[in-house]
C-alpha cells in the first residue's frame, strides 16, 4: 500500500467519523455508522486504527485541530497588515469554532476526548500562531528580533485566549473586534521600541 | 465555631478539606476516595459523612471553594500596598503565579488529569471562569480606575495568568515580580492608555 493512498483512506475514515458524530453523537457513532459514512469496510477501519475506538477518536480530534488551523491560516493569509490579520483571524476563528459541529458535540458529550490534543498540541499551537504573525510584525515595523518574538508570543497567547473564550467581547461584531485588537492587543506595539 | 445540631463542627469540615487537598496533591482526583480522605483527616468514615452528607462531590466542591478563597486572599494581600494601577496589576499577576506554582494539588492535576482543569480554562467554561475572576479582581482595582475598566482589566489579567499556566514560557516567569512587571509595562499599561485616549484606529 503506497503512503499517499494510506493517508487518503485515513482521512476518509476520519471525515466519516466526524459526520457520524454529527449525525448521532459520540457514543452512538458505532463502527457500522463510521464504516457507512466513510465508505470503508469495518476491516479497513480496524486496520488503520488498531487501537480501536479510543485511537480513532483521539486521531479525529488531532485531525480536526490541524484542519482548523490550516483553514484559519488560509482564510487570513491575504491580509496585508497586522491589524487586519489579527482582526480577521479572531472573527473567522470564532465563527469557525461555533460552526465546527463535531467540536461542539464532543464538548457537550465527552470533553475529556479533547484532553490529549489540548495538552500535546498546546505549545506547538502557540508557536505556530506566533510564527504565523511574525512576518506581519516585521511589516509593521518591529525591527528588533527579540522585541518581535516577545510581541508575537504575547499576541499568539491573546489570540488563542479570545478564540477559545471571547469573554465580554462579541467577536461577531467588527467594531468590537477592532477596538479589542487595536487597544488591548496591539497598543503595546505603538509604545515600542523599548 | 459552635457545633451544629448534628454534632458537626466547622473545624471537622476544615480538617476534611485540608486532608482532601493533601490527597489531591499526592494522587490526584481520580485516585482519591472518601476513605482516603477520612484516613488522612484522622476521622471515621461516619464522622466524615456527617460533615459532608453529600459525599465526595461536595468535599471536592468545598476544596475548590477554599482554594479559590486562598488565591483571592493572597492576591488581596499583594495588591493592598499598591499605590498605582501598574503595581496593583503586576502584584496581582505575580501573586497568582506564585500561588499557582506553589500549589501541589494543581501541579498534580495538571500533570495527571489535565482535562479536569483544562475544561475550565478553555471554551464555554472559560467564559464563566473569566467572569468570576474578573468580578473578584475588579474591587481590588477600582480605586485606580472606573468599575467598567476594572472589570475589563481583571478579565485581561486572568487571561494572562491562565495563558502562562497553560503555556509556560522560557522567557517570562510570572512568579518573579520582574516577569509580571515586564508583561504589565510592555502590554497592559500601553493598552490602558490607548483605551483611555479612545484610540481605536
Amino acid at each position: 500500500m503506497s503512503t499517499p493512498a494510506r493517508t487518503e483512506v485515513r482521512e476518509r475514515i476520519l471525515e466519516g467519523t466526524s459526520r457520524a458524530i454529527c449525525a448521532g453523537g459520540v457514543r452512538q457513532s458505532s463502527l457500522t455508522e463510521i464504516a457507512r459514512e466513510s465508505g470503508c469496510s469495518r476491516a479497513t477501519i480496524y486496520r488503520h486504527f488498531p487501537g480501536g475506538r479510543d485511537e480513532l477518536l483521539s486521531a479525529l480530534v488531532a485531525f480536526e485541530h490541524r484542519r482548523f488551523f490550516v483553514r484559519l491560516a488560509r482564510a487570513v493569509e491575504s491580509a496585508t497588515t497586522l491589524e487586519e490579520v489579527v482582526e480577521r483571524g479572531l472573527m473567522v476563528a470564532h465563527r469557525a469554532l461555533l460552526e465546527l459541529e463535531v467540536l461542539q458535540i464532543v464538548l457537550r458529550e465527552q470533553p475529556e476526548l479533547l484532553e490529549p490534543t489540548l495538552v500535546r498540541a498546546s505549545q506547538p499551537t502557540l508557536r505556530l500562531v506566533a510564527e504565523f504573525l511574525t512576518p506581519y510584525l516585521e511589516a509593521h515595523g518591529v525591527d528588533d528580533a527579540s522585541t518581535r518574538a516577545a510581541h508575537a508570543d504575547y499576541l499568539a497567547r491573546m489570540v488563542l485566549s479570545y478564540m477559545s473564550a471571547p469573554g465580554r467581547f462579541d467577536l461577531t461584531d467588527a467594531d468590537q473586534v477592532r477596538e479589542l485588537v487595536r487597544c488591548e492587543l496591539l497598543a503595546g506595539l505603538q509604545a515600542q521600541p523599548a | 465555631m459552635s457545633a451544629g445540631s448534628d454534632g458537626v463542627t466547622a473545624s471537622t469540615q476544615d480538617r476534611v478539606v485540608a486532608a482532601a487537598l493533601r490527597c489531591l496533591a499526592a494522587r490526584g482526583l481520580r485516585h482519591t476516595t472518601v476513605d482516603d480522605v477520612a484516613v488522612e483527616a484522622g476521622i471515621s468514615r461516619a464522622t466524615l459523612y456527617r460533615a459532608f452528607p453529600g459525599g465526595r462531590d461536595t468535599i471536592v466542591a468545598a476544596v475548590v471553594d477554599a482554594e479559590l478563597e486562598s488565591l483571592a486572599a493572597t492576591i488581596g494581600r499583594a495588591v493592598a500596598p499598591a499605590t498605582n494601577l501598574r503595581d496593583a496589576l503586576s502584584g496581582t499577576i505575580n501573586a497568582a503565579a506564585v500561588w499557582l506554582t506553589a500549589n501541589e494539588a494543581i501541579a498534580t492535576l495538571m500533570f495527571d488529569e489535565p482535562a479536569l482543569l483544562l475544561t475550565h480554562l478553555e471554551f464555554e467554561k472559560m467564559d464563566r471562569t473569566l467572569l468570576v475572576a474578573s468580578s473578584r479582581l475588579a474591587p481590588l482595582l477600582d480605586r485606580f480606575v472606573d468599575q467598567a475598566t476594572a472589570e475589563r482589566v481583571g478579565e485581561w489579567v486572568t487571561r494572562l495568568i491562565v495563558s502562562y499556566l497553560l503555556f509556560p514560557s522560557d522567557e517570562i516567569d510570572l512568579s518573579e515580580p520582574a516577569g509580571a512587571g515586564i508583561l504589565v509595562d510592555r502590554h497592559v499599561m500601553p493598552a490602558l492608555a490607548a483605551l483611555r485616549a479612545g484610540v481605536a484606529g
